[in-house]
């Protein structure tokens, strides 16, 4: 399991365990004789047999060029298998770009554009000294909460030894007990949202405790869209 | 017309037809876009480290092949579960048959899930008589080997299909103490716009 640095209500902070075992299976394919199938990338087009370039080289002629030759498939390299690849730009005349700036535009539901800022990457922080995941005092009765997000992801939250095994019932059975979920934050305000992973989603966090006996389940859930209407 | 999922409820037929939830549908979008150093926009590629050949967006395809490397059509594929022992059901699509609603779900078991899909339905008759509980039901999109658990819930935003798959999440004990790994989760999707102006 991995670590995250969490605090509790009274913003004693430990670290502990989170994880999942949950993984969506994926189908093996085997042909109809039974015999192993693999899948791989094979290349298609071509800078070559790509529209642009044969529209310039052959106009209006092009769709009878279609029928009588065959100019958008190259037989020497279509079909070929392709372990590996590396992601270029190109400027319009087709040749690799260098000193690429990359910008982000950011637009709006309706279309409508609303800024150009530089592109930046996300980093994590669920596990940073000192700056451990916060609740935030907003509490969230827990059908309210379900019936308000898409919770996108889950992780179970568990203990290391028996110090934080107290630590971590507690907070699950205030959590059970007041059957809600507690939205927490990072950063050093303890407000921002939580990313999992460097060059990760962020997502508002949330908490949920549950309790039996002498036993626990503390989730993290993650979320990044409102259960809306469009 | 968009196709609509038919259901079944104390007697009663409705009718709704699906539309996907997503992000930017909600919050907008973003688009990367590349400039080189004349502020010219660039088109992104591929290039094969093999032999400098650039390959353009859109240029790759993903095919199956059998063990000697002959193209194999999806009508020459059986599915299997992922130890390969045994073949998958294929099943019919929600879209082909009346979905029943008889089995409700609580609380715990619609939130241990984890969501492949969200769908919005707007049939107010339909909501009305789901009211604030929630049901369960086998749900396919398209059909064949996928198959998810679907869930009916009403949300102050309107009335909601999830589609999804359990996740457990077991009470543990004292003595269920577990260790923390170095291991490193591979960098997540890249992100996209993001508003949480929801708060």
């Amino acid at each position: 399991m991995r670590k995250i640095n969490i605090s509790n209500e009274s913003k004693r902070d430990a670290e502990v365990a989170f994880g999942t075992s949950f993984h969506r299976p994926s189908p093996v394919f085997k042909t109809t004789k039974g015999g192993s199938s693999f899948s791989q990338r094979n290349i298609k087009a071509t800078m070559a047999t790509s529209d642009d370039i044969l529209i310039e080289k052959f106009g209006a002629a092009l769709a009878d060029e279609l029928v009588k030759a065959d100019p958008e498939i190259d037989m020497e390299i279509f079909g070929r298998k392709v372990e590996s690849v590396k992601k270029v730009y190109l400027t319009s005349k087709g040749k690799v770009a260098y000193g690429v700036s990359l910008n982000e535009h950011v637009f709006l539901a309706d279309g409508t554009e609303k800024e150009v800022r530089p592109e930046t990457d996300t980093q994590a922080n669920i596990a940073q000294d000192g700056v451990p995941i916060r609740w935030t005092g907003k509490l969230i009765p827990r059908d309210k909460a379900m019936r308000m997000f898409m919770f996108k992801k889950s992780y179970q939250i568990q203990h290391v030894n028996g110090l934080t095994y107290d630590f971590l019932f507690d907070m699950a059975k205030k959590l059970a007990d007041a059957d809600s979920m507690m939205l927490v934050g990072g950063g050093p305000k303890g407000i921002d949202p939580v990313v999992m992973a460097n060059g990760g989603t962020p997502y508002r966090a949330f908490l949920e405790g549950r309790v039996d006996g002498d036993k626990y389940a503390l989730i993290l859930r993650l979320t990044n869209m409102e259960l809306k209407s469009i | 017309m968009a196709k609509e999922l038919q259901f079944k409820l104390s007697g009663a037929d409705y009718s709704a037809a699906p539309v996907k939830l997503e992000r930017k549908k909600i919050y907008g979008w973003t688009d990367t876009v590349a400039t080189d150093r004349s502020g010219e926009v660039c088109q992104s590629a591929y290039l094969s480290p093999d032999d400098s050949l650039i390959i353009p967006s859109g240029g790759l395809k993903q095919a199956v092949v059998d063990s000697n490397g002959r193209w194999l059509d999806k009508t020459e594929l059986k599915a299997f579960s992922e130890d390969g022992a045994q073949e998958l059901p294929v099943l019919p699509s929600s879209f082909d048959a009346p979905i029943e609603l008889k089995t409700k779900a609580t609380a715990q078991e619609f939130l241990d899930n984890d969501w492949e899909s969200v769908y919005q339905l707007d049939n107010p008759d339909l909501a009305a008589a789901v009211g604030n509980d929630i049901f369960k039901f086998e749900f396919s999109y398209r059909g064949g080997t996928n198959h998810n658990d679907g869930y009916l819930m009403n949300t102050p935003g309107g009335l909601f299909l999830f589609a999804g798959d359990k996740q457990e999440f077991p009470l543990v004990a004292l003595a269920d103490e577990t260790t923390i790994d170095d291991t490193e989760e591979p960098v997540e999707e890249s992100i996209d716009e993001l508003d949480f102006s929801m708060f």
